[in-house]
């Protein structure tokens, strides 16, 4: 197991190098002058941007210039934004708390109502039950959840007043108000999300149930809730964890317009209003941070894969 | 061999399809689903082709006098802030869905093909190479690919779609490559390799043939979610951009006029959702027919 | 007089399918007493297996189960209720699947497996669920049963992962194993272990199996009382001694023929292939692969009657063999 994490975590390494080089090569296609850019707010009086271009090395060669770039990078220095001439760290600190609260709450909101459903729909194979809940799931993963904020706004917020239509309060100024302004959001972000997890599991278990070892349990007078969900469901949660994994890469572009539309200020508004403004810091350090977060969350998820199936021998070349 | 229940048949015995082919189109015609995600995205498909012979109004055609407007008998769907016809856009912006759909298929699979057969086939360093480049890919999802193309080279369809189409190589390279790994194994790959036969020569006859029906598989995954991607993308700008209409343009600009004009917002969003069911079902047929254990679903 | 451990009276199984319904199970009635070991053979497709299977209901949704009777230990579980059933399974009654690897759940480790059982059915405390654990690991014959108790079933061998499976269906003390096909996924030399703590079983515990085979060879090793089916009927039942030394029914001397022996250096095989029924058979159903088969054969169905002592056969034409069958002939494979 340890020989398996070194690996893997030597994989992931090279993995993020290479994800930060094409970062810093998208970076330096980006139109506009680097040291500009880096200037920002300063403003282009020819000498402070000589400074700036030996200060960062910009006429050295390109390889040194990303070894400096990615030296900086790894201390948190992503540079100054264009436009507010905050630090890109800065500003994702300040962001990302939101996003990451958008993003757990969308991930139980998944799990509480997308396993549930897909057990049921599972166990009741066949029937109306199982019928409903692929009818809800189908819907849940075609209907784009942009619009189905923009209808639940118009529901909840214009017609029924129910909920205020967008903004945010953090929590620790109002509990209350964080929440009421989250609820749309999750169910927005959550609801693909649970459509996912529900088909795979409903697939999973649907064939864990008619399994030889599921007989045996029963045969063993075994209630039917340890059955179901001591056997069939344990059994089915590693491929219901694929699902999710393959599932974040919707996560982030979900996250993005769940904040444009409910003018959450979260990591997602971040970085479109960066590309809109052609602040080119903010979208190079944002954009590093997202891939190395993508390729934490696959490590992680295949770490779990592991813990979960014991059956996996995770150190063969995978097909 | 006459098989009643096989209705093209008549295509193997004359030679068009091959038999196992024919009796797989007969099995896909006889499910109801089959038939109507295949009739819906052939509406799809016609209605994008057709497109400006279908809409009563010209994409551009504004009137000011008209802006705003419910749903009348001039504006089945009322008009928008510019005063232009919204079914007419809707329609146009079929145009658009489609596309993205046909274009990020077309560079995913044509990045992937070369990358998924050599992994597969050739191995070693190369393969290990192939696979690392893919564990790179798979840190830059469909939107961070967007917005470095838009930061880089500006906004626009072609670029939205590319960068869908890149997002999607990981998978369709993983998967190939595993096919490819298979269908090295058989014999008649083997001898042919013994008997001196070029490597390309192998690949094109040999192999690529046999991947046929995973491409078209995962055609039918990557078609559905290019449309949503394309609409998200356009939503937030970084595509399509105005004013061409889309779908998630039209969204996006309703959503400031969401007290004003509510039914702004209805027909773009079912429209969404009606072509990716559609694709989904004619997806999900085609799936159960061509490979009943099917990896999960994106 | 102590209960039988088993009584099925007028089983009766029918498997709705979309389009047709199958009679899979044709009015068997059986017992098993205590202690005793009785065997069920025929070939695959004869309803043994869902004969087994039904008497704790153990079949899917799909299948119509009816009988007169089923008592388990004198106690009545036909009608079905789950309550019954979840009580009577893994208690009074211990199953024994043909594939161990596939009937134990892979990402459970084997002692979990096993103290499941007796959670749910026994009141015990943690420590005395993982001495009894241990206890009847070590009966079934697995060694280092605490290292064992460990493992993920994958990591055992075939015969191992049999001997775990055993255990857990008796680690209740129930009255009754029923064992299907317990040694057919086995090499022969590991069936010679199972075959020899399943004796051990009976002699230790005086425990009554049913035994759900199609290996006569087992079945003479192991058996009582053998009951033989065919096409969802028994259509013979008498004592081991009895039924090898004086097979009545033409499809009981067909099987012993059937039997690989070292005598013989040809594979005989019986023509034609079981055949199914829609609804409660009317004629004899071995009657088109019957050497004997007459008219009647082919009108009436013959019902279980006696042949001799404790012997008991379903045919209109039972008894020894005529001199020389020329339909014998044909069905030497070359």
């Amino acid at each position: 197991m340890l020989r398996f994490l070194l690996r893997r975590l030597g994989e992931s390494a090279v993995a993020l190098f290479l994800a930060s080089v094409v970062v810093f090569v998208a970076a330096q296609a980006m139109p506009g002058d680097p040291a500009q850019t880096i200037a920002g707010f300063e403003g282009a009086d020819p000498a402070v941007l000589q400074a700036i271009r030996d200060r960062y090395g910009l006429d050295a060669p390109v390889h040194v210039q990303y070894f400096r770039w990615i030296t900086l990078a790894l201390q948190g220095d992503f540079g100054n934004s264009l436009r507010t001439n905050h630090t890109v760290s800065g500003l994702i600190l300040q962001t990302l708390p939101v996003t990451i609260q958008l993003a757990v709450m969308s991930l139980a909101f998944a799990i509480f109502i997308g396993l549930p459903l897909g057990a049921i729909a599972a166990y009741y194979h066949g029937r109306w039950p199982d019928y409903g809940a692929n009818v809800v799931a189908t819907l849940g993963l075609a209907v784009p959840n942009f619009w189905l904020g923009l209808m639940l706004i118009l529901l909840v917020a214009v017609n029924l007043r129910w909920l205020p239509a967008s903004g945010y309060i953090p929590p620790t100024e109002s509990i209350l108000g964080n929440l009421e302004r989250m609820i749309l959001p999750t169910i927005v972000l959550g609801t693909g999300f649970a459509a996912a997890i529900m088909r795979q599991l409903r697939s999973t278990m649907i064939e864990a149930l008619g399994s030889d070892y599921v007989r045996t349990a029963r045969a063993k007078g075994l209630t039917e809730k340890t059955v179901v969900i001591g056997h069939a469901m344990r059994n089915s949660l590693v491929a219901v964890v694929t699902v999710m994994g393959l599932q974040l890469g919707l996560m982030i572009s979900g996250a993005v317009v769940t904040e444009r539309i409910f003018v959450l200020p979260g990591f997602g508004r971040l970085i479109i209003d960066a590309v809109f403004s052609r602040d080119y810091p903010v979208i190079t350090g944002v954009v590093l941070v997202v891939a190395t977060a993508y390729l934490l969350i696959n490590l992680g998820v295949d770490l779990l894969y592991r813990v979960l199936d014991p059956r996996v021998r995770l150190d063969q070349r995978e097909v | 061999m006459q098989d009643g229940s096989n209705r093209f048949g008549l295509l193997s015995a004359v030679g068009i399809l091959g038999e196992r082919n024919s009796q797989m189109l007969s099995e896909f015609a006889r499910s109801t689903q089959a038939q109507v995600g295949a009739i819906l995205s052939l509406t799809f498909i016609a209605i994008a082709v057709f497109a400006p012979l279908l809409a009563p109004y010209a994409a551009h055609v504004s009137d000011f006098d008209e802006i705003l407007q419910g749903p009348s008998a001039a504006y089945p769907l009322g008009t928008d802030e510019l005063g232009r016809d919204q079914l007419s856009r809707l329609i146009l912006a079929t145009r658009v869905s489609m596309q993205a759909g046909v274009m990020a298929t077309g560079v995913a699979i044509a990045i992937a093909i070369p990358l998924g057969l050599l992994a597969g086939y050739l191995g070693g360093w190369l393969d290990r190479a192939i696979m690392r480049l893919v564990d790179v890919a798979l840190a830059f999802p469909f939107l961070v690919l967007a917005v470095l193309m838009a930061a880089v080279f500006g906004p626009s369809l072609w670029n939205a779609t590319f960068a869908i189409g890149l997002s999607q190589v990981p998978y369709v390279v993983r998967i190939l490559r595993a096919e490819t790994l298979s269908i090295a194994q058989e014999e008649y790959v083997a001898s042919a390799r013994v008997s001196g036969v070029p490597t390309t020569t192998i690949l094109r006859r040999h192999v690529l043939p046999n991947l046929m029906n995973t491409l078209i598989v995962q055609a039918t995954i990557i078609i559905p979610s290019a449309i949503i991607a394309e609409a998200v993308l356009s939503f937030l700008g970084l595509g399509v951009q105005p004013p061409t209409p889309s779908w998630g343009v039209m969204l996006s600009s309703s959503q400031g006029l969401i007290t004003e004009a509510p039914w702004l917002v209805w027909a773009p969003g079912l429209a969404i959702a009606a072509a990716t069911i559609s694709f989904n079902l004619l997806g999900d047929a085609l799936r159960d027919v061509l490979d009943p254990k099917t990896v999960g679903r994106r | 007089m102590t209960a039988a451990a088993l009584e099925v009276e007028g089983l009766v199984v029918r498997f709705r399918g979309r389009d047709r319904t199958l009679q899979v199970v044709d009015g068997v009635s059986l017992a098993v007493a205590q202690g005793e070991i009785v065997a069920v053979v025929g070939e695959s497709g004869c309803g043994k297996t869902v004969t087994a299977m039904a008497t704790v209901g153990l079949l899917p949704a799909a299948a119509e189960v009816r009988a007169t009777a089923i008592r388990i230990g004198g106690r009545d579980v036909y009608p079905f209720d789950r309550a019954t059933l979840q009580q009577v399974r893994g208690k009074d009654v211990g199953f024994v699947f043909q594939e161990p690897l596939s009937a134990l759940n892979p990402s459970m480790r084997v002692g979990h497996q096993l103290r499941e059982v007796t959670s749910r059915h026994l009141r015990l405390s943690r420590r005395e669920e993982h001495r009894r654990m241990i206890e009847y690991l070590d009966f079934v014959g697995i060694p280092h049963p605490e290292q064992v108790a460990r493992m993920y079933p994958h990591e055992l061998s075939g015969g191992m992962r049999q001997r775990v499976l055993i255990a857990g269906a008796i680690i209740c003390d129930p009255l009754l194993l029923i064992a299907d096909e317990p040694t057919t996924a086995l090499d022969v030399t590991i069936q010679a272990g199972i075959l020899e703590t399943l004796h051990e079983l009976r002699r230790a515990r005086q425990l009554s199996m049913l035994l759900v085979s199609h290996d006569l060879g087992v079945v003479a090793d192991m058996a009582d009382r053998v009951l033989v089916m065919y096409a969802g009927r028994i259509v013979e039942a008498a004592s081991v001694e009895e039924l090898f030394a004086r097979p009545a029914h033409p499809y009981t001397r067909a099987l012993l023929q059937a039997m690989p022996t070292r005598k013989s250096d040809r594979l005989v095989e019986i023509p034609g292939s079981v055949p199914s029924f829609e609804g409660p058979q009317t004629t004899c159903a071995f009657a088109p692969r019957c050497p004997r088969s007459t008219d009647r054969c082919t009108s009436h169905a013959p019902e279980l009657g006696a042949f001799a002592a404790g012997h008991r056969v379903a045919c209109f034409h039972p008894g020894p063999a005529e001199a020389a069958d020329p339909r014998k002939a044909r069905t030497e494979l070359s």
